[in-house]
């Protein structure tokens, strides 16, 4: 058990829902609203070796401490200098897992919703709902990450691996997320809901990445039924870009840059 | 006289099947073929069986020439990198699959080949590999009919139909340097591009398979669009082998890997 040794501790709030209603979203809105968010805690337990959206939230606002799995003992240590917490919590955690991480801290519970949800587990754990984005939910849901770290995935490749995801060749898709390192250095961020309007990938707030093989995060989750793992597997391989090809394309992106053309 | 003329089979044995009961119902005297019998699609030898067969008038297509004399794409014929791979899975596969009396039809296929004033080939006069996209621009799209000295010019490649009509223009070219120029004027007549679809690999949006019928008697152009069990075609890509992603891809009227998307690119084969 980890004890806390100070009397006064910041609000911690725990965000629950279903996949893809926006319980990111919702978090990176609550910082939009706090002007010093170095004094802001993000914990998302359960994510792995492929932890998105702890990557997207640090890329958005530099300075907020982010940790994700086998970084609870630094998360716990932080809280008591933390002026606000925000635990995200994955549609495949049990709502008993706040119990187990917060111990006996008090927290306020907010679930994410899609309004066409009613009386849910999450209704009934939450102190608070937020009507989140219509999402369709299937019942044999499945999750399966790929990390890629130091992969560099060609971008029009990327481009039909995603349609293709989100258009069914690999099973029904309900949620998709991913970042990848693209041909000319810059990191997209990549997100799919089912039922929501298809978003363009943003580039992350990263600096190009010039030098070999890119030395950070980078990955795929997607949600869904009776997917084909082994085909997601392979083909994220098949757009991956060989030595020689990062090589050519980061001296190409150099050159333009040093000619002070735009990339 | 009507004239049925198809492209892009890629060894889409059902969906021939589909186009020919068509031209057959539409009374067509004659069928002409701008190539790509084989590649991606599951069935290449039964696909150029059918067209030696009907003795049906072909010229060769990129695939087919591929086939013959190995793989040698310029980078404007794949989007991607996955595109690319994904072509040469097809390429070795197919490679292994055809037989050789087929390889050698394939092998003596002609470039291009002319009937009256309508000139037959795959991707353009230059290359079987050139694409010639409805956005071309105009005076290179009049060049290139120009070059076969044909008032039709039909061809395929791109997997998407159109017809074209180059209205009849004045060209002016300037010949020579500094004191010694001359000015040379043309008048070109009015001339058109069909590019006749893919019988077995669509990039519509649909499965459905597309050719044209031509009547020489009215110049008439009608791109016909052909529903065939495309289940089928499906079922067997994924029994001989083939990546699974092709038959989605067929299934929903998607190319399988290449796609033509820049007009102006000139291919450097």
């Amino acid at each position: 058990m980890i004890i806390i040794m100070l009397m006064s501790l910041p609000i911690i709030t725990v965000v629950a829902g279903s996949s893809g209603a926006g319980k990111t979203t919702w978090v990176c809105q609550q910082m939009r609203d706090i002007a010093a968010v170095d004094k802001i805690i993000y914990y998302s337990p359960g994510t792995g070796t492929v932890p998105i959206d702890q990557n997207r939230i640090a890329t958005e606002f530099p300075g907020m401490q982010v940790f994700g799995d086998g970084q609870e003992v630094e998360f716990f240590n932080q809280i008591p200098q933390a002026e606000a917490v925000y635990i995200e919590l994955g549609f495949y955690l049990q709502l008993e897992a706040t119990t187990q991480i917060l111990d006996n801290l008090t927290y306020r519970a907010v679930a994410v919703l899609p309004p066409d949800l009613k009386d849910s587990e999450y209704h009934s754990w939450a102190n608070e709902v937020v009507c989140g984005a219509s999402t369709q939910t299937i019942t044999a849901e499945s999750l399966w990450r790929a990390a890629s770290n130091g992969q560099v995935i060609d971008e029009n490749s990327l481009e039909e691996f995603w349609y293709e995801i989100t258009h069914g060749a690999y099973g029904i898709v309900t949620r998709a997320k991913g970042i990848f390192d693209v041909n000319d250095g810059r990191s997209l961020y990549c997100d799919f809901v089912a039922g929501l309007p298809q978003m363009d990938f943003l580039e992350l707030n990263l600096p190009r990445y010039l030098e070999g093989r890119p030395q950070r995060f980078s990955g795929l989750e997607v949600v869904g039924e009776n997917l084909d793992e082994a085909t997601l597997r392979q083909t994220l391989s098949d757009c991956c870009l060989s030595d020689g090809l990062i090589l050519q394309y980061q001296q190409q992106v150099k050159e333009i840059l040093l000619e002070g053309e735009p990339v | 006289m009507k004239i049925a003329v198809m492209s892009c089979i890629h060894g889409n044995y059902e969906a021939l099947d589909a186009v020919l009961l068509d031209i057959d119902q539409h009374s067509c005297e004659k069928i002409f073929c701008v190539g790509d019998l084989v590649g991606y699609g599951p069935h290449p030898n039964a696909v150029v069986a059918q067209i030696r067969a009907l003795d049906i008038p072909t010229c060769v297509g990129c695939w087919d020439e591929d086939i013959v004399e190995g793989l040698n794409a310029c980078d404007c014929s794949y989007p991607s990198l996955l595109a690319e791979k994904r072509g040469i899975q097809a390429h070795e596969w197919t490679n292994k699959e055809i037989n050789p009396e087929n390889r050698e039809f394939l092998a003596n296929l002609p470039h291009s080949f002319k009937e009256g004033n309508l000139a037959f080939v795959h991707g353009s006069p230059h290359s079987n590999h050139e694409y010639l996209l409805p956005q071309l621009d105009a005076f290179v799209a009049l060049e290139r009919v120009i070059s076969t000295d044909a008032d039709v010019l039909f061809c395929g490649h791109t997997h998407v139909p159109y017809a074209r009509t180059l209205d009849a223009g004045q060209l002016q070219v300037r010949v020579g340097r500094e004191e010694k120029i001359q000015e040379i004027s043309f008048t070109s007549p009015l001339k058109r591009i069909v590019n006749v679809g893919s019988v077995g690999e669509p990039r519509h949006g649909r499965p459905n398979a597309t050719y044209v019928i031509y009547d020489t008697d009215i110049q008439e152009v009608q791109l016909r669009e052909v529903p065939y069990d495309y289940h089928k075609t499906c079922a067997a890509i994924i029994e001989k082998g083939l990546p699974a992603i092709f038959a989605w891809r067929l299934a929903n009227g998607l190319e399988y890997a290449e796609r033509a998307d820049d007009p102006t690119h000139v291919c450097t084969r």
